[in-house]
């Protein structure tokens, strides 16, 4: 067991690594940088400005260079100053991590809850008119791009029935307590509605067809023609075994729950790391770009270890190697 | 406890169905399983009519896409113009036409070009084991292991110009990943096995037996995944294109339509409606198709 | 899920109402980096004036109105001196009682500070054009810290419009100590996210991705503003913005990016909104590259000219005739305009005339052929992703087409455009972009054939047709020293002829900047300038009763 946590834990930083030098290859080789577009911008700046600036923020050294220093500050704990907020980028991300946790976390957990309940329940019936139903309702939720659901949520709820407002977090000067708490919920809701649509609609398949699976399996039979009562099939032996690989497919889906964020997060104004890496990316916000990236693969590759090892607890049949 | 009763009647029937069809043939197995999946012959039927219409594009559109006419412009849906008109006064309904010529070429050839990539490294990884499998699994881990939303954005702000050839060049460098995972499972327990051996042993060459003898036993989930792949490349596309980095207009596209349209969502609404409908219905036909495939092409799971 | 909807929508209005009487809550497209100095964005600009005094901002009839200083310098005063050596001297009276926010009088010495801080090499202040120019900053008399001096190396026309290019002063007392223990570590000083001003407003707090806010300073010496608070929302989504704005949650808008289409549908959708349309400075147009070989021809670009009915673009961009058509590089109203330049209607068979001159002949496709026989494709660029400029693009396309030109539309996000493209001269026909200028603009490094950018003066100079002609360059050498204004008018009219007639660029429109605001809300004035356009009186806004 130590050996495989080790081993895996070497390839993860290894993983790791490896996206730091792509990442930042990619990144550096980006054509136009915030300097040029201030010139654009501002009538006053004149070339020789945009040389020293440029030289200011180390724009023109080589790219070996600039990944080494990179690195070594990394290591140091030093994750760089955003060029776009003028903030330590560990405090940036430690402020818009809060926001997507909890747009992100909200809608994750509805939709595996909801999701799983509706996976059991349709697997339980397979082939009724409520599983039919439910299918049919997976497969749309799959199919809607995600921003699209986004414009049409507040094109009827913001505009035409104006009940929610049409991005944002806060509304400003809000009472602190029990008033801001629910002026959050209130602009959470369409947001998290975009959100958990299609992640629901991937648990509901995930959970009905690992349930099915499982009801076919021989103990499950074997129970049943022992004559067990089925709630008690139900719970005793399927339940845990249908939910077993879900977790590791909960780990896996980390990384399409993230993307759905970028654009959920853009459609909606919700100041969270979606829409920080965004505007870093288009922005030339290099510092940030890479930490933001570089976080969500941590917690990615962290998600992974987790499961291997979750996996690992939960099913003592898995050897290590 | 009906329903479960039921839905056990109802897998006894198709395992005794199953017994029956033994003796066919397995092409025929699998159309005659997928013809029952009575949602993806739909969703395969409405593919195939977009794609034609995609197709014939050119004879089918009412109008040019690109006939500017500034006198009709913001036209509300209408029989002259189902779709309405644009900022512009283009005719939305041949301009989605085209739109989904480029869409669709997008999901196609993406779809297409990460079987490929995929189905070649899965292969590889699998086949010959050791140091290519860690280097290209490596790959893969690096790969899965950051949103792709981001890594599009960075290639695409990274690539010059605005063609279908850049988007699908993106798709597949970052695409393949899951494919090649399949695959390589897939060969893994395939290399060990008598026919595959036996191959070997009457000296069949390497190339031989990954072409003859693993990649069609890989066939069936290469192609399930290939045909899912085709509606998320093209939500990958429009996704793309309303973060501003996809096909660049004056071409069109689903998604950059549906991009324009949100400027304007409140002018006219319809333009959001249309683009999204069809990316929609679209995405959700391959889902279905790809869906019907997989319980047609994979027994295991057709209990 | 309905339930959650119900509930969440219950709760939602009492939260949900604008500001209220005593606040104004300001919708921007765009969140500043930082506030005080070293900003590379507009935005920035928007609160500072809200935060920190002028010196002397631009009203909105675009003349410098003393608000920190008790007059402007003029020659005719002799508070302005000119000494040998072309050399200047220009004194300052500031006037009394300003007061940070935490109680201490600004003087004098904190505006040397700033210019020292500014001066240093080690901070990376955004331009230098001016600062360049000034020797030193001088306070006199200690006993009298509301007197300086500023010494100018060199002539310049605007030495009695700021006194050195910084437009307000930094807190000494905050500052000083965290900057001379070490320079380069004062850009990342707490103070840029909280800063103590001098303004009608002081900061209260600034929640990243959300919003900024303000409060009334009483002790503002032009009158304690008459709003108890001012917010800025930061709202990235243009349509989102628009949305907040029609539902009221937003009672003005600012830095928006709306066009007048957008502005038409809040005017509809809610009554209580007006827009407001301001010419600007922001001047739309095409370089042509002339370093190819067709361009090089001055009657080509006067046929393409012809051949695009720029009326009709302007009217696309927004309706109802209030957008004017640009014929060279200023707006009517500032004083160098010169409405008696070359004109060029749109004549579709004037530009085929002219191409043919120039020596094209048609090609059995409908379109030209060069005297080389090769065909008359032309490429197009600009910012994707911008909704008009595509559209424009498609216009011209279909317009250029009947005159026998088959153009090509090839866009880039915004920073490889206006990056690489366009500062390197990239685009092999021509660029369609916008320049923004200040009523004292004198843009010699967009003129001047000294500013081609090249790879020999490492891409300096803002020349990008790559336009050379000896009469321009020379009216752009004595301008930037000309300290007449009569004279810098007249050379501003001549200069507006010269590039009419050689057409370096084709001039499009100037664009209008738009201001929704809430009709109750009384003394907006916005200026449709760069840096000083909503807020530079925001202590004389009120509500209606």
């Amino acid at each position: 067991m130590q050996r495989f946590l080790l081993q895996r834990a070497i390839q993860s930083a290894v993983v790791l690594l490896g996206l730091s030098v792509l990442l930042f290859t990619l990144l550096v080789y980006t054509p136009g940088d915030p300097v040029e577009l201030l010139a654009q911008a501002n009538p006053e700046v004149q070339p020789e400005d945009v040389q020293r600036l440029r030289q200011y923020y180390g724009l023109d050294d080589p790219l070996i260079i600039r990944y080494l220093k990179w690195l070594r500050a990394v290591a140091h704990g030093d994750l760089g100053y955003s060029r776009t907020y003028s903030l330590p980028v560990r405090t940036l991300i430690g402020q818009r991590l809060g926001n997507t946790l909890l747009l992100v976390g909200t809608a994750f957990l509805i939709a595996l809850v909801v999701g799983s309940a509706i996976g059991i329940y349709s697997a339980l019936h397979q082939y009724s008119p409520a599983d039919y139903g439910f299918t049919v309702f997976s497969f749309l939720g799959l199919a809607m791009p995600n921003f699209w659901q986004g414009i049409v949520l507040i094109l009827i709820f913001a505009v035409w029935i104006p009940l929610f407002p049409a991005g944002g977090m806060t509304t400003p000067g809000v009472a602190p307590g029990w008033p801001m708490a629910w002026d959050r919920l209130w602009h959470l809701v369409l947001p998290v509605a975009v959100l958990a649509t299609s992640g629901m609609a991937s648990w509901t398949r995930y959970v009905r067809s690992s349930m099915l699976e499982v009801i076919r399996q021989d103990y499950v039979r074997t129970a049943r023609a022992k004559g067990l009562p089925e709630r008690r099939i139900v719970r005793r032996h399927a339940l845990r075994n249908a939910l077993l690989p879900v977790i590791t497919l909960v780990a896996l889906s980390i990384p399409g729950v993230l993307n759905g964020a970028v654009l959920t997060e853009t459609v909606f104004s919700w100041p969270g790391m979606g829409l920080l890496l965004f505007q870093a990316v288009l922005g030339h916000d290099f510092n940030v770009a890479m930490a933001v990236l570089l976080f969500l693969a941590l917690v990615t590759v962290g998600a992974n270890l987790l499961a291997d090892v979750a996996y690992a607890v939960v099913d003592p049949r898995i050897r290590y190697g | 406890m009906a329903t479960g009763q039921m839905a056990m009647d109802l897998g006894r029937r198709e395992r005794l169905g199953e017994q029956a069809a033994t003796a066919e043939t397995y092409a025929r197995l699998v159309w005659r399983r997928f013809r029952r999946h009575r949602l993806a012959v739909i969703g395969g039927s409405v593919a195939v009519f977009l794609s034609l219409v995609a197709v014939l594009a050119p004879w089918l559109a009412p109008y040019r896409p690109e006939q500017i006419s500034l006198a009709d412009r913001w036209g509300v849906p209408s029989r002259t113009h189902p779709f309405g008109t644009d900022e512009l006064g283009r005719d939305v309904i041949s301009r989605a036409m085209y739109a989904g010529r480029i869409s669709l070429s997008v999901g196609y050839l993406s779809a297409l070009g990460v079987a490929v990539v995929g189905t070649v490294a899965g292969v590889a990884a699998g086949y010959y084991g050791g140091l290519t499998d860690s280097v290209l699994m490596r790959v893969v881990d690096i790969l899965l292991s950051v949103p792709t939303i981001p890594l599009y954005l960075i290639m695409a702000a990274l690539l010059p110009g605005g063609g279908v050839a850049r988007i699908i060049f993106i798709f597949v460098l970052f695409g393949w990943t899951g494919v090649s995972r399949l695959v390589r499972s897939q060969v893994l327990s395939l290399r060990q096995q008598d026919f595959v051996e036996a191959a070997r042993a009457l000296g069949a060459s390497e190339l031989r037996i990954m072409l003859r003898h693993l990649v069609p036993n890989a066939m069936a989930p290469i192609i399930v995944a290939t045909t899912l792949a085709v509606g998320g490349f093209i939500l990958g596309e429009s996704a793309l294109s309303y973060l501003g980095l996809g096909i660049q207009p004056p071409t069109p596209s689903w998604g950059n339509m549906l991009q324009r349209a949100q400027e304007y969502v409140l002018n006219a609404s319809w333009l959001a409606l249309f683009p999204g409908v069809l990316i929609f219905i679209t995405v959700l036909s391959f889902n279905f198709l790809g869906d019907g495939l997989r319980d047609a092409l994979d027994p295991r799971l057709n209990v | 899920m309905l339930a959650v909807l119900g509930a969440a929508a219950l709760a939602g209005p009492a939260t949900a109402a604008p500001g209220g009487r005593d606040t104004v809550v300001i919708g921007m497209a765009q969140e500043p980096d930082r506030l005080g100095a070293f900003s590379i964005m507009v935005a920035a600009s928007v609160v500072e004036h809200a935060l920190f005094a002028q010196a002397a901002p631009f009203t909105d009839r675009w003349v410098r109105m003393p608000v920190m200083v008790e007059k402007l310098p003029s020659l005719k005063d002799g508070d302005w001196v000119l000494l040998p050596n072309n050399k200047m001297k220009v004194t300052w009276r500031l006037r009394r009682g300003f007061s940070w926010h935490d109680g201490r009088p600004v003087t004098a010495l904190d505006w040397r500070f700033t210019y020292g801080v500014f001066r240093n090499p080690q901070t990376p202040q955004v331009s230098r054009f001016i600062l360049n120019k000034v020797d030193n900053v001088l306070v006199p008399n200690p006993a009298d810290p509301y007197t300086m001096i500023v010494q100018w190396n060199e002539l310049y026309p605007f030495a009695g419009s700021l006194p050195f290019g910084g437009s307000f002063p930094l807190p000494r007392h905050l500052l000083e100590g965290a900057y001379l223990k070490d320079p380069d570590r004062l850009p990342a000083h707490s103070y840029w996210r909280a800063p103590v001003g001098h303004g009608p407003y002081r900061f209260v707090e600034w929640v990243p991705g959300s919003h900024i806010t303000l409060e009334a300073y009483d002790r503002f010496p032009l009158g304690a503003p008459k709003i108890k608070r001012v917010t800025f929302r930061f709202i990235l989504d243009t349509t989102v913005l628009q949305v907040n704005q029609i539902t009221g949650a937003l009672d003005a808008t600012e830095n928006t990016g709306f066009d007048c289409q957008a502005a038409e549908q809040i005017e509809r959708r809610n009554p209580q909104i007006a827009v407001q349309f301001r010419e600007a400075m922001r001047w739309e147009r095409i370089d042509f590259n002339l370093d190819n070989e067709w361009l090089r021809d001055r009657r080509v670009r006067q046929a393409i000219a012809h051949a695009i009915d720029r009326a009709m673009i302007a009217e696309l961009s927004c309706p109802g005739g209030r957008q004017p058509v640009a014929h060279a590089w200023l707006p009517p109203r500032h004083p160098g305009y010169n409405p008696n330049v070359k004109k060029y209607e749109y004549d579709p068979a004037r530009a085929k005339a002219l191409l043919a001159e120039a020596g094209f002949t048609p090609g059995p496709d409908g379109i030209l052929r060069d005297r080389n026989g090769k065909r008359a494709e032309m490429t197009i660029m600009t910012t994707a992703g911008n909704a008009l400029r595509e559209q424009i693009e498609l216009i011209i396309k279909d317009q250029l087409k009947d005159v026998g030109i088959d153009l090509r539309i090839d866009n880039r996000p915004p920073s490889v455009f206006l990056g690489p493209i366009v500062s390197r001269r990239q685009f092999p026909h021509m660029a369609l972009y916008l320049s923004n200028f200040s009523p004292e603009s004198m843009p010699f490094v967009r003129f001047h054939s000294s500013q081609i950018p090249s790879a020999e003066n490492n891409w300096s100079g803002d020349n990008r047709a790559g336009w050379r002609n000896g009469e321009n360059d020379r009216i752009w050498e004595q301008l930037a020293s000309e300290l007449d204004e009569r004279t810098r008018i007249r050379l501003l009219r001549r200069q507006q002829e010269i590039f009419a007639e050689d057409l370096p660029s084709l001039p499009l429109y100037f664009a209008l900047r738009l201001t929704t605001t809430h009709k109750a809300l009384r003394g907006i004035r916005p200026t449709g300038l760069v840096d000083s356009y909503l807020t530079w009186n925001i202590w004389e806004w009120r509500w209606e009763q």
